[in-house]
């Protein structure tokens, strides 16, 4: 999700430079498109980076810093978007940190709809065998 | 100006959500509390900081009113 790369971009910044949300910028442009491309190995265009800033202002994690700088011209990140990327980083390396038995036991409840759908129509199955005698 | 206290509730930070969960269950630093309505998953230190920055905007808020209160009072 191209919304949480912006987010982290910002605060890898803030973490790499000690500073505070208050005092990162960011513009929405041909360089930040480069470099969080590069970063993720990824393919996104501006005007797909522009609609993931319009999620993030909308969601109220970017806000614009100062006036005049454009829609995308100048965007700080709020604390809710450090708080929501941070979330997101976490549950990521949760998910990525589970044992096999963990994994597969979240396959099943993640997918126990489809799972009893087989179940009932196996049943299904077997009952009609049954009736019909074959 | 009396003592006035606050309740802010914690939020989802991806839906806005209230956050629900079993009331005899402790939260602590580090743990990941799901919201109910989007399944994500929040970070409860997050969720602490963001509840605190409102907090502390609420304060300031009745504070900046209360004074603004007192002074009209006292150049009656």
């Amino acid at each position: 999700m191209p919304e949480f790369k912006l987010l982290d971009n910002v605060i890898d910044y803030m973490e790499s430079t000690g500073s505070t949300y208050k005092l990162v910028t960011l513009a929405i442009d041909e360089k930040l498109v480069s470099e969080i491309n590069n970063q993720n190995k990824t393919s996104y265009t501006l005007s797909e980076l522009e609609k993931a800033a319009d999620k993030c202002l909308a969601h109220e994690w970017l806000t614009h810093a100062t006036m005049g700088g454009g829609k995308y011209g100048s965007l700080r990140i709020t604390p809710k978007g450090v708080g929501a990327a941070r979330s997101k980083r976490k549950a990521e390396e949760l998910k990525a940190s589970r044992t096999w038995l963990k994994k597969s036991s979240d396959y099943i409840e993640d997918h126990k709809g489809i799972l009893i759908f087989f179940g009932a129509c196996i049943a299904l199955a077997t009952f009609i065998l049954k009736v019909t005698g074959e | 100006m009396e003592d006035k206290s606050f309740s802010i509730s914690l939020k989802c930070l991806f839906c806005d959500c209230p956050l629900e969960g079993e009331t005899d269950e402790e939260f602590k630093s580090g743990d990941l509390l799901k919201c109910q309505e989007c399944s994500e998953l929040n970070d409860y230190d997050a969720l602490i900081d963001v509840a605190s920055d409102e907090g502390k905007e609420l304060a300031t808020d009745y504070a900046k009113s209360e004074i603004e209160k007192m002074l009209k009072k006292a150049f009656k």
